[in-house]
């Protein structure tokens, strides 16, 4: 079945209605927070759900200790100990390279580019 | 529960095929928030070659297709192309001023939409189907057709039958 209009279910349109009907309602301010805060919100999930930045894969790169930066300031330190995922947002990564301890910043889509 | 079914292509190259192969796919942010792009429909696989020609400063002779089937239950489906969702998009980004050219925001505004239909109907959105631009200097046929579909996937476990063409095959 290829694309085509109106392909959704009825649960899902009510469902459309009711998150449209919300968001109109919300103060601008509010709206525009929830946008910041929920837009990319899932990158710590799917970071998880594909494992990409295990410790295992970054080891087998030669790779450890990434830390989530955000306007240069850290706000998530990966490792295997201590995965605290309560961010929202961040738009560079800070890894170090295990046997020099240099570190380098790079930005998220290179990142992601680097772990696909 | 009504299983649906697109055939997909996405524009990269040998080595990403590979690795995608291996660990699978990875999702990155689109112009309609983050997940894995597909283009869908007859023109699907010279879109993809497109976009590996325009994004990529690689040689062609690097570039590939790939081809997959996408699979997904409709309560796990979200179509974005109805009217009502055009017009309250629109609405949205007027509500708030964004800059209609500031993809980034436009992005969020995606994902932040979804998290709240995926709130509301207490399930997970697997794919959702909205029309894209076409790559720069495509030959797609927008004039009579208008914008092509894309297919974005944000749960590998709906993504089958990978394989690839070679951009100078195609």
């Amino acid at each position: 079945m290829f694309g085509g209009l109106n392909m959704n279910s009825d649960i899902m349109k009510k469902a459309i209605q009711a998150a449209f009907h919300n968001l109109f309602e919300m103060p601008t301010e509010e709206l525009l927070k929830k946008i910041e805060l929920e837009g990319n919100g899932d990158i710590a999930s799917f970071l998880l759900e594909t494992d990409a930045l295990s410790t295992m894969y970054l080891g087998n790169l030669g790779i450890s200790h990434p830390v989530f930066l955000s306007d240069d300031k850290p706000i998530l330190d990966y490792t295997s100990h201590n995965s605290n995922y309560n961010c929202y947002s961040f738009d560079r990564v800070q890894v170090s390279i295990i046997p020099t301890n240099q570190s380098y910043d790079m930005n998220v889509h290179e990142e992601f580019k680097w772990a696909a | 529960m009504a299983i649906k079914e697109f055939e997909g292509a996405h524009g990269t190259t040998l080595n990403k095929y590979a690795e995608i192969k291996k660990t699978g796919f990875f999702r990155y942010s689109g112009l309609a928030g983050y997940g894995i792009y597909f283009w869908i429909g007859i023109h699907c696989i010279s879109l993809a070659k497109e976009w590996c020609i325009c994004n990529k400063k690689i040689k062609m002779s690097d570039c590939v297709v790939i081809i997959a089937n996408i699979k997904v239950d409709d309560v796990n489906y979200l179509d974005l192309e109805t009217l009502e969702m055009k017009d309250s998009i629109y609405r949205l980004i007027i509500k708030l001023k964004l800059d209609i050219n500031d993809k980034d925001k436009k992005a969020k505004l995606y994902d932040s939409f979804i998290k709240d239909i995926e709130k509301m109907i207490n399930n997970e959105i697997h794919v959702y189907q909205i029309r894209l631009p076409a790559p720069k200097k495509s030959t797609y046929p927008y004039e009579i057709i208008g914008t092509p579909f894309c297919c974005v996937v944000r749960n590998n476990k709906c993504i089958f039958n990978i394989r690839q063409i070679k951009c100078l095959e195609v």
